[in-house]
């Protein structure tokens, strides 16, 4: 008797913490459904297997870096507007002049933004023109800019602009020390360039290659005061 | 002892001033998390239910529409029907800009997850398709919403005269390219810290009167009055923001968006609700609604929109409505009432900045003796239909011109009369004295004499429109002719 007493207290205890340690049934499965953070899709960091891997296109043994860059080549443009004297030079800095694809305007809305020298890398690419099949998808951010291509009629800017300073003193912006600090969020020469919101190394290993996750749309207000 | 009391008390109060400081920077001033926040994390009901970006609701970094600033919605293509109304001096215009922007949510006619830079056919899943009915759907038709798309300059303050300078409009107010109004004016998308996305507070209607000047506003019972507004007393339909009449101001009559009466934004289609709602006893001192429903008196819910404060009161139509007496930007209570009597006939303080008719028959804008607010209906408009109560030697139905000074004989109503031979007059009347037409015509509570009695011409149980009871027969029994012993009443 005893020893089935004691049997049911154990089961019941059991059963109470079981009950414990299982989430509670009315779990707020909206709320669950809703949370799905951005770190749990998966996106691999680094250059291998992203989209700007393109080991297979160049056909190196580099793993594609070739596609952008070429080593010893100790070049670097500053832009024409420029004041700052000493460049920087790393070894890994792209040899801009290379790699503009000949013909290319320095200026791509007239009067408005100058693209900089890494943005220029950038839009190499990333101006729709390259093969017809980026038109309409993301690379077809500046199409029809370029020399030889006439600008359409009512030419619209359709993209966060780039080239531009990034505002001082302005109540509508966080200051610049203070987006540039965590090293995430870059501004060569102080200005708004592709490679303040994208890293094209995929280092974060966030979609769309940004520097940071967008969740929230923390990205967006690191600069922004909305 | 009492020094050091006074500095603990300054302290607290510094450190209880420097708390509410930072109460108020704390508030809620980021567009994440509040009401605009879309994002599967926002609150509410209305989300997405997989994007987590905030901005790219209405802003996107890439392929967005090309308008500033990275637009992401398509401007929707609707005409929208706009807001009308005879009073006011603005060219108002289809809505433009910003507010066009708002629209392509806030009309409801747009699928909320339709963006531009995303593929029509792969839109933001949301938990809710299309806005849902409410206080945020404005719906097309905009006439009922306090006007957008139209230029506040100083040509139109020159024309309105009831407008502040646009020069002088707070910088927390931004006006468009061209001092355009837009919904963007009062409200600032991103920051929802005071409500509703003010940009500034609205107690005592401060934003409403950053462009508004109403003659006699200042001073008048609405703009001051302390009382408290319940819950629901005013509207049951919507609870108004602030605890006191002053401090609810414009928002106690008016309501800024999806407004019960469109021409005036007013919070009730019926002109008389939106001041019977409270002096029915609910909130302001005197009942007027249980006034307005005795036999005889100035029937204002017989009327509905036939009322225009515009009208040319010797051509408009017959109606009554309380601002045909009343100026409610303007009027306030009567504290003392019978002191000034007999008195030159001046106009009582609950009808300050009310139209008229001189004597003379001459609109004017703001009338300077009582007669004159009576002479707008019951003098020259043709409208009324008239048959004589008592037939007379000469019959003379136009009440102006049965006033007039050149008349044999008159009560002096717009001037006094100089006839010496009336022996009658009781104290404190004398020859010389002014009369008002409520001395005669008021309510019957009135009679009392005492100053809790609700006075004025809305209603009364002795026709027509008495003070007193007034029959002909009853002098001789010593009762009666009460009128006339009325008069004599301090």
């Amino acid at each position: 008797m005893k020893a089935i007493t004691l049997t049911l207290l154990v089961s019941l205890a059991l059963f109470a913490s079981n009950r414990k340690n299982s989430p509670p049934e009315t779990t707020p499965k909206p709320e669950s459904a809703k949370k799905t953070d951005s770190s749990a899709t998966v996106y691999s960091r680094g250059m291998a297997g992203s989209v700007h891997d393109f080991s297979k296109q160049t056909g190196r043994a580099d793993g594609g870096c070739s596609a952008c860059h070429i080593p010893h080549v100790q070049r670097v443009r500053k832009r024409p507007d420029s004041k700052t004297t000493d460049a920087v030079t790393a070894d890994s800095e792209p040899a801009v002049e290379l790699f503009r694809i000949q013909g290319q305007r320095q200026t791509f809305v007239p009067g408005r933004y100058t693209p900089g020298p890494t943005s220029l890398i950038c839009l190499g690419c990333h101006d729709g023109t390259v093969a017809s099949s980026t038109i309409g998808s993301s690379h077809a951010m500046l199409a029809g800019v370029r020399e030889g291509f006439s600008v359409p009629d009512g030419f619209v800017w359709r993209d966060h602009p780039i080239g531009i300073p990034y505002p001082k003193n302005n109540r509508e912006y966080h200051p610049e020390s203070f987006v540039t600090a965590k090293g995430k969020i870059r501004m060569p020469e102080g200005r708004m360039e592709c490679v303040s919101c994208h890293d094209p190394h995929n280092s974060a290993g966030v979609d769309k290659m940004l520097v940071m996750s967008n969740r929230r749309s923390a990205l967006c207000l690191t600069c922004h005061i909305k | 002892m009492g020094s050091v009391m006074m500095r603990i008390v300054r302290q607290v109060s510094i450190v209880l001033v420097l708390f509410g400081c930072a109460a108020r920077v704390c508030a809620q001033r980021s567009v994440v998390g509040s009401p605009h926040d879309l994002s599967v994390s926002g609150p509410g009901n209305l989300h997405a239910l997989h994007e987590e970006q905030v901005c790219i609701f209405c802003h996107a970094p890439h392929n967005a529409t090309g308008q500033k600033p990275l637009w992401n919605r398509n401007m929707p293509p609707t005409h929208y029907r706009i807001y009308r109304s005879s009073t006011t001096d603005a060219r108002i215009d289809q809505p433009s800009g910003p507010s066009k922007m708002c629209l392509s949510c806030h009309d409801g006619a747009l699928a909320l997850g339709l963006v531009a830079s995303r593929p029509a056919n792969e839109p933001i899943v949301m938990s809710r398709r299309m806005m849902p009915p409410g206080p945020a759907d404005l719906t097309q038709d905009l006439s009922d919403d306090h006007p957008i798309g139209f230029r506040f300059d100083r040509a139109l303050f020159n024309r309105d005269g009831q407008l502040r300078n646009p020069d002088l409009l707070s910088k927390e107010l931004p006006l468009g390219a061209h001092n355009e109004v837009h919904c963007t004016t009062c409200h600032d998308p991103h920051d929802n810290s005071l409500g509703d996305f003010l940009r500034i507070p609205d107690r005592r209607s401060a934003l409403c009167l950053s462009c508004h000047d109403l003659h006699g506003w200042e001073s008048s019972s609405h703009a001051i009055s302390p009382k408290s507004v319940s819950a629901r007393s005013v509207d049951p339909r919507e609870k108004l923001p602030y605890q006191t009449v002053a401090d609810n101001a414009c928002t106690s009559c008016h309501k800024i968006h999806s407004a019960g009466q469109r021409n005036r934004l007013l919070r009730f289609r019926r002109e008389e609700d939106n001041c019977l709602n409270c002096h029915n006893g609910s909130i302001a001192a005197k009942n007027i609604a249980s006034e307005m429903r005795k036999p005889s008196g100035h029937p204002v819910h017989r009327f509905l929109g036939r009322h225009d404060p515009n009208e040319d009161p010797r051509l408009v139509q017959k109606h009554v409505e309380c601002s045909d007496c009343h100026n409610p930007h303007a009027s306030r209570s009567q504290i003392v009432n019978r002191v000034d009597r007999p008195g030159i006939g001046q106009i009582s303080d609950t009808m300050r900045f009310v139209s008229g008719v001189d004597r003379g028959g001459r609109p004017i804008d703001s009338a300077r003796f009582e007669y004159e607010v009576c002479f707008k209906c019951h003098a020259d408009n043709a409208s009324r239909q008239l048959r004589p109560t008592i037939s007379r030697q000469v019959t003379e139905l136009n009440t102006r011109l049965e006033f007039q000074p050149n008349n044999p004989s008159f009560h002096p109503v717009v001037a006094p009369r100089g006839n010496n031979d009336v022996v009658s007059l009781t104290s404190p009347w004398r020859v010389g004295s002014v009369m008002r037409c409520t001395d005669c015509h008021n309510s019957d509570s009135a009679s009392q004499g005492s100053v809790v009695g609700v006075r004025g011409p809305h209603g009364s149980i002795h026709r027509p429109l008495l003070i007193d009871n007034y029959s002909t027969g009853g002098i001789r029994d010593g009762k009666s002719a009460s009128l006339r012993l009325m008069l004599s009443l301090p």
